[in-house]
C-alpha cells in the first residue's frame, strides 16, 4: 500500500531565547494511504508539532517529509501554501471558522483558492453541508451555531477542496461528550467510506479508539501502540 | 471578483468602527472637495483675464480723477480706454446682495464686445436712460426681476449727495457673459454720470481704467509708460494685465492655495494617523483569522493583498462618497454667497485626484499591516491565540 505520509529522520528544534530544545528526535513514519491514524502523547511531547510539520504549517530543522507524494520540507512559503490548499484539510480544536462569514461562506473559502466557477462551488458546498448534516444552517453564522455544528462547518470545510489528507489536532477537545462522539463518528466515516487518510492529535483515548492505528509519541520519539486496522469503534 | 464577498464581509466586521472610520474619511474628502472647488473657481476668474487689456488702478485702491483718461488714451499702443467704479448694495435685505458697477456706457460694452452678449436694442436704451442698468441673467432670476422694473438698490459703501443710500434703477434688460464664470454673479451695470453727478463723494474718479492695447507683447512697456505719467501726482497709478490684475486681487484675500493645501494637508495628516492605528488593531484583532486563512492555503501575498484590498475599498468609497458630497455641496455654497464666488464646480481632475488620494491613504495607512500580515507565521499566531 502507498503512503499518504513518510517521515525520515526528522529533527525538530525550537529556539527559546537562549535554550535550543529538540522536540522531535530523528523520527521516522510511514502513514498507508487511507489509514485513520490517532497521535497521543502527554502535553509538550511533540505530537502537535508532528502534525504541523505532516500538515505543512511547519518545516523540519533536519530530514525529509514526503506527504502526498510530495518532499513538502524543500517547497518555499508560497508553493507550500497551495500544495495545502489542494492536499490536505485541516480540522481544529476550536473550529477556527470566519465569524462574519456564514457557514456556506466559511466552507466555501477553499475553493476560492481553486478555479471553481461560482455555480460550481455553491453545488460542492451544498454537497459537503449535507455530508455533514447542515443544510438548514446553510446562512448561520459561526455564532447562531453550537459547538457540534460548528466542528461540522470545519469537518465540511476541511473536505470541500476534497484533500489527499484530514489533518485533525483534538477536533473534539472543545465538545461534550455526545457531540464529540458524534463527529468523531463523522470523521471515521469519511476515512471508511471515501478513504480520505486522516492524521488526529488527540488527549482521549476514547477519541483515539475511532482511529485504526494509534501512535504515541513520547519525548520526541513514535511508539506504535496496536494495529487497530479491523478495530470498531466502541 | 470572487474575492471581493470575503473582502466586504472583512471590511464589516466592526461595524461601528468601519462606519465611524468611514464618516472620518468622508469629512475629510468633503472638506478636500469643497475647498479644492472653490480654489479652482477663484483660479478660473484669473484664467479669464486677458493679456492684451490692461488695467490701470491706484497701487492701495483709491479712486484715481477720471481726469487722467486723456493722458492715457494718448499713449503710444492704446486702442482704447474705458473707466467704472464700484459699489456694493443690497435688495431689500443683506441676503440680496448686489454688485453694481457704474460704467463708461459710450465705451465699455463696446471695448469688451467679445465677452459680454447683450442685445442691441437694450444696449442702446441702456445708453440713453440715465436710471438704467442692465443686468446678470443670473440676478434677474435670482431678485426675480425683469425688463421694465423700478428696483432701489441699499448702497454700503455709495452714499448720495441727498444724504440717502437708495439708488434707483430702470432695468432696461439683461446680459451674459458667456463662458465666463462671472455670469453667476449679481451684477448691475449702471450709467457712470447718473452715479458721478448723484454721489457724495469723490465725484470726478473712476476706481480703475481699462486699456485694450494692439500688441499683447507690448503690455509691460506700455504700462511702464502709463504709470510713468503719473509717478510724481497725488494719484500714483499701477498698471497690469488684466489677468495679472485679478491675481493681485486674488492675493489680497491671502494665499488660497497655501491655506487649502495647509487645512487638507492637516486634515490627513490626522486621517492618516487615525486610520492607520484603526487598521493596525483591526488586523491585531484578526492576526488568528489570517493565520487560519493562511493554513487553507491562502498565500502571505494573498493574505497581505486581502489586506490592502479592505483599506483601499474602504478609503476609496469614503473618497468617492465625500467627493460627492462635496460636488452637491458646491451649489449650495455658491448660493449662500449669491454668486460672489461664480463658477463653484468640482472639476474631474480634482475628483481623479481625490481619488489617487483615497489610494494613497489607504496605502499609506494599511502598509505596516499588510507587511504584518505577510510577515505572519501560522504556527506562532494560532499557538497564541
Amino acid at each position: 500500500m502507498s503512503s499518504v505520509a513518510s517521515l525520515h529522520n526528522v529533527i525538530k528544534r525550537y529556539v527559546r531565547g537562549k535554550q535550543t530544545i529538540e522536540v522531535l528526535h530523528q523520527l521516522d513514519l510511514e502513514v498507508p494511504s487511507g489509514q485513520f491514524l490517532a497521535l497521543m502523547g502527554p502535553s509538550g511531547s511533540g505530537k502537535t508539532t508532528l502534525l504541523n510539520l505532516i500538515g505543512g504549517l511547519d518545516r523540519p530543522t533536519a530530514g525529509e517529509v514526503i506527504v502526498a507524494g510530495e518532499r513538502i520540507d524543500q517547497l518555499s512559503s508560497g508553493q507550500l501554501a497551495k500544495w495545502r490548499a489542494r492536499h490536505v484539510g485541516f480540522v481544529f480544536q476550536f473550529y477556527n471558522l470566519m465569524p462574519m462569514l456564514s457557514a456556506e461562506r466559511n466552507i466555501e473559502l477553499p475553493l476560492l483558492l481553486t478555479s471553481l466557477s461560482s455555480a460550481q462551488r455553491k453545488r460542492n458546498v451544498a454537497a459537503a453541508l449535507e455530508l455533514v448534516g447542515l443544510t438548514t444552517h446553510a446562512k448561520h453564522k459561526p455564532s447562531e451555531l453550537s459547538g457540534g455544528q460548528q466542528q461540522r462547518v470545519a469537518i465540511a470545510r476541511a473536505l470541500i477542496a476534497d484533500p489527499t489528507l484530514l489533518v485533525c489536532d483534538e477536533p473534539t477537545g472543545d465538545l461534550d461528550r455526545a457531540s464529540a462522539s458524534d463527529i468523531l463518528g463523522l470523521i471515521q466515516t469519511l476515512n471508511r467510506q471515501q478513504g480520505k487518510a486522516v492524521i488526529m492529535v488527540t488527549h482521549d483515548q476514547k477519541a483515539a479508539d475511532y482511529a485504526s492505528r494509534i501512535l504515541h509519541v513520547d519525548k520526541g520519539q513514535l511508539v506504535e501502540a496496536a494495529d487497530r486496522s479491523a478495530a470498531t469503534a466502541a | 471578483m470572487k474575492f471581493f464577498r470575503l473582502v466586504w464581509a472583512g471590511l464589516w466586521r466592526k461595524k461601528v468602527r468601519t462606519i465611524f472610520t468611514l464618516l472620518s474619511i468622508v469629512i475629510a474628502f468633503v472638506l478636500f472637495g469643497t475647498l479644492q472647488g472653490i480654489d479652482t473657481a477663484f483660479k478660473q476668474l484669473v484664467d479669464q483675464g486677458r493679456l492684451n487689456v490692461l488695467v490701470t488702478q491706484n497701487p492701495a485702491g483709491l479712486p484715481l480723477p477720471l481726469a487722467d483718461l486723456s493722458q492715457i488714451e494718448a499713449v503710444h499702443g492704446v486702442t482704447g480706454v474705458t473707466y467704472r467704479s464700484l459699489f456694493i448694495g443690497d435688495y431689500q435685505s443683506l441676503r440680496n446682495i448686489v454688485i453694481v458697477l457704474p460704467i463708461d456706457t459710450a465705451h465699455y460694452i463696446a471695448l469688451n464686445r467679445n465677452i459680454f452678449s447683450v442685445s442691441p436694442t437694450q444696449l442702446a436704451a441702456f445708453q440713453h436712460d440715465r436710471t438704467g442698468a442692465l443686468i446678470t441673467e443670473s440676478l434677474a432670476q435670482r431678485l426675480h426681476w425683469k425688463v421694465g422694473d423700478h428696483v432701489p438698490v441699499h448702497a454700503l459703501n455709495a452714499q448720495k449727495k441727498d444724504g440717502g443710500s437708495d439708488w434707483t434703477f430702470d432695468i432696461v434688460g439683461t446680459f451674459d457673459l458667456p463662458n465666463n464664470p462671472s455670469r453667476e454673479q449679481s451684477l448691475l451695470l449702471m450709467n457712470y454720470d447718473y452715479f458721478d453727478t448723484a454721489r457724495a463723494a469723490d465725484t470726478g474718479t473712476v476706481l480703475s481704467y481699462q486699456v485694450n492695447i494692439a500688441d499683447a507683447s507690448q503690455a509691460a512697456a506700455i504700462s511702464n509708460t502709463i504709470d510713468n505719467l503719473f509717478a510724481n501726482s497725488a494719484h500714483r497709478t499701477l498698471t497690469q494685465t488684466e489677468k495679472a490684475s485679478a491675481q493681485g486681487q486674488l492675493a489680497q484675500i491671502g494665499d488660497l492655495d497655501f491655506f487649502v493645501e495647509a487645512i487638507v494637508g492637516a486634515a490627513f495628516a490626522t486621517l492618516l494617523l487615525l486610520t492607520g492605528s484603526t487598521l493596525m488593531q483591526a488586523f491585531r484583532e484578526r492576526i488568528h483569522e489570517f493565520a487560519v486563512m493562511k493554513t487553507l492555503g491562502f498565500t502571505d501575498g494573498g493574505i497581505a493583498t486581502l489586506v490592502v484590498s479592505e483599506a483601499i475599498l474602504l478609503s476609496v468609497g469614503a473618497a468617492v462618497i465625500g467627493l460627492l458630497l462635496a460636488h452637491a455641496l458646491l451649489p449650495a455654497v455658491g448660493a449662500l454667497a449669491q454668486g460672489q464666488i461664480p463658477g463653484l464646480h468640482l472639476p474631474w481632475i480634482v475628483f481623479g485626484a481625490g481619488i489617487a488620494g483615497g489610494v494613497l491613504l489607504a496605502l499609506a495607512s494599511v502598509l505596516p499591516a499588510a507587511w504584518r500580515a505577510r510577515r505572519l507565521s501560522i504556527i506562532d499566531a494560532l499557538a497564541v491565540h
